[in-house]
């Protein structure tokens, strides 16, 4: 019977149009129009290279220095983040201007960044200033309030830099932070799976509808009718996340070249799409519409926050209340991608897929159980 | 006596309303029986209880003398059911609806094929196999609904009102069906407000009223318990009270109603009513027309009992 339910429910899901529309041809569509609106951010001139920084010594600072050369240090002659040139000021801002330099940066007790040719090389520069901004003025208000936490704050300094240098590229160079809305397509058209997924969980909650109750009556366990659906659905999910996937490589964006580890991650992510979708279509409470409308407002808002419609979201999260980072399915399949293409090891890829999976397990067994103890039809 | 289904003191409360209260019944194996009541009667409770779709608060349900329950499946592959609405996939054929249906019960492929072949034969959809159910007439749906609920060829077959909606040809197609199933061997369960189709096809029916038994019997039965046996209604111009008075005195009416021109006179019995009547208004040289004599309905069965029409 296991057979039997899953042929037609693959049959089904393959037919239903909105499913489709929804789950292959928007997320299809909208990388299409945002590869079109970031098209030249693929030209040579934009792909990461090492950054010509002239830094202007208005007063030395020992710690800064020490800085710039660890990030200027390549481990066996590879591509290093900075190429750092001291001058004078005069020869500093002409060579920015000139296009010498992508940026200029004024040691002193503080350090502050000067002119840039580019936005994206700007982020790059101003994001490491300001990074060691902050923790200088960390340890100011730690060796205040408390000197004996100095070595722990130092200690995380010390990672911090030795982080801009080890996290260097692994693939093709592929750093742009464009890419990183392609990732949250790819997430959102896993979590898109979740309207197949209500519309079959209410096909199959007794008090949702008349087939829902003939299902119920029915010599097959509901749980039996429950898993063979969930794989149907995940199977023409985890297709449509491959097409999607060599579609957008197939039109040019930049996605890495490791393309096939990115196959587990969109099959944990079309696990938790189906698992969320199962989840909100078994709630008896709920109508069709007010199903509909959580299954869109949940799906979008967590792509949202994956940095889907703007960039910095995820980072806000990401230090303020870093729980939600790990609990949204949409920043894990994102953050996969991410750590799949800039870091060497694989610690964050398979921390990511195993949240995934527990996500997707959680919904599960949640639906079972509402599934199960749904036994209220109406007078 | 063999029994499909036992209902035995059920009780179920959805919070302060009570919905069925001590409710009891008893099918025998190889009847139609109905479950005849007005909207919010309690009928789709009822059958909902018995195949287990609710939990009720107190009592006993048996089909084939086995206690009911969810995981029940050995009693679930012998029951069928077919709801007032509809109850299909939009994506899949009408022949892979039924096959769908049917192999939630019969695992044998071949077995399957042909119990499917067989359920598209009776509800005449052999040149619709391949249509999707969106493209099917209302009637042409019902007839699908019906397939699915009974391809599997149940023992007993419930039907919760599913001529709800549907046009008096295909209303008619379903009662056939419902009566040729039956002869196959199936007991059958049949709920609905209308009492004509009740009173068409049942062997016993129950009469039920804010989730109890009113009334149990064969159609002649439950018309035998009450005392209207027979009403005539005729149009008179200006009767007196006196002329009232006399008809009133006439042998077996019980009462008379009056609304000038409109005369209703109700029977306890008796014999050639029509022409007793017909004979005073003659002898009285009053002006009559549109006389009509009706037998008692379950109707007015249930009029009787309650004080009320099954219709309201």
């Amino acid at each position: 019977m296991f057979i039997h339910n899953f042929k037609y429910a693959f049959k089904q899901m393959i037919r239903n149009k909105a499913a489709i529309i929804w789950t292959l041809i928007f997320p299809l569509a909208l990388g299409s129009i945002m590869f079109l609106a970031f098209g030249n951010i693929y030209d040579s001139d934009h792909v990461f290279h090492t950054l010509n920084v002239a830094v202007v010594r208005d007063e030395e600072n020992i710690y800064f220095e020490y800085l710039l050369d660890e990030l200027s240090t390549g481990d066996d002659g590879s591509e290093t983040l900075l190429n750092v040139e001291f001058l004078d000021r005069e020869n500093a801002e002409k060579g920015t201007v000139n296009g010498d330099y992508d940026a200029v940066i004024y040691e002193g007790r503080e350090i502050t960044l000067g002119v840039t040719k580019s936005d994206i090389q700007q982020e790059i520069v101003r994001s490491i200033v300001e990074q060691y901004n902050k923790t200088v003025s960390m340890i100011g208000d730690v060796a205040k309030s408390n000197p004996a936490g100095i070595p722990a704050v130092i200690s995380t300094l010390s990672d911090s830099v030795r982080g801009y240098a080890s996290q260097e590229t692994t693939t093709d160079g592929n750093t742009d932070m464009y890419t990183n809305y392609f990732y949250a397509i790819i997430a959102m058209s896993c979590l898109f799976g979740a309207y197949a997924a209500c519309d079959f969980s209410e096909k199959l909650a007794l008090a949702a509808s008349e087939l829902g109750k003939r299902r119920s009556i029915a010599r097959c366990s509901k749980g039996l009718q429950a898993v063979s659906s969930f794989f149907a659905m995940w199977i023409v999910q985890l297709a449509v996340e491959i097409i999607t996937i060599f579609y957008l490589k197939a039109i040019g964006v930049n996605l890495g070249d490791k393309i096939l580890h990115m196959i587990p991650v969109v099959a944990a992510g079309a696990a938790v799409g189906i698992a969320l979708g199962t989840l909100i279509g078994s709630v008896p409470v709920l109508s069709q519409g007010q199903k509909a409308g959580i299954t869109t407002s949940v799906s979008l808002g967590l792509c949202v926050m994956a940095d889907l419609c703007a960039e910095g979201i995820k980072d806000m999260v990401e230090h303020t209340v870093p729980i939600l980072n790990r609990i949204n399915p949409a920043v894990l399949i994102s953050d996969s991608f991410y750590a799949l293409n800039v870091f060497d090891t694989y610690e964050r890829y398979f921390r990511n897929l195993i949240l995934l999976t527990v996500i997707a397990v959680v919904f599960l067994a949640v639906s079972y159980i509402i599934l199960r103890r749904d036994r209220g039809a109406s007078i | 006596m063999k029994y499909a289904v036992e209902v035995n003191n059920l009780v179920k409360r959805y919070k302060e309303l009570l919905a069925l209260d001590h409710f009891s019944l008893a099918i025998k194996e190889g009847e139609i029986f109905g479950l005849l009541g007005p909207n919010g009667s309690g009928k789709t409770t009822t059958i909902n209880c018995i195949l287990s779709l609710l939990n009720f608060d107190k009592g006993e349900i048996r089909v084939f003398g086995e206690e009911m329950s969810p995981s029940a499946y050995d009693i679930k592959k012998n029951i069928g059911v077919v709801f007032q609405n509809v109850a299909v996939f939009d994506e899949l054929t009408v022949y892979e609806n039924i096959d769908y249906f049917c192999g939630l019960y019969i695992s044998d492929k071949k077995l399957r094929r042909e119990y499917v072949e067989d359920a598209v034969r009776f509800v005449g959809l052999e040149d619709y196999r391949k249509f999707h159910p969106k493209k099917l007439s209302g009637g042409l749906l019902r007839r699908l609904n019906i397939a699915c609920g009974i391809a599997h060829k149940p023992k007993l077959i419930f039907f919760d009102e599913p001529t709800v909606a549907v046009d008096p040809q295909s209303r008619n197609r379903i009662l056939e069906g419902i009566q040729e199933l039956n002869r196959a061997g199936a007991t059958i369960v049949y709920t609905s407000h209308y009492m004509e189709e009740v009173e068409q096809i049942c062997d016993r029916i129950l009469i039920m009223d804010k989730g109890r038994s009113i009334a149990i019997g064969t159609n002649e039965e439950l018309k035998q318990m009450i005392k209207n046996k027979e009403k005539i209604t005729l149009e008179v111009p200006s009767l007196t009270k006196d002329n009232l008075a006399e008809i009133h005195q006439i042998k077996h009416v019980y009462d008379v109603e009056y609304d000038d021109p409109f005369l209703a006179i109700t029977f306890d019995g008796g014999t050639n009513n029509v022409v007793h009547i017909v004979n005073y208004l003659e002898e009285r040289r009053l002006v009559f027309s549109g006389v009509h004599s009706q037998l008692p309905t379950l109707n007015d069965v249930f009029l009787e009992i309650t004080g009320k029409e099954l219709r309201d």
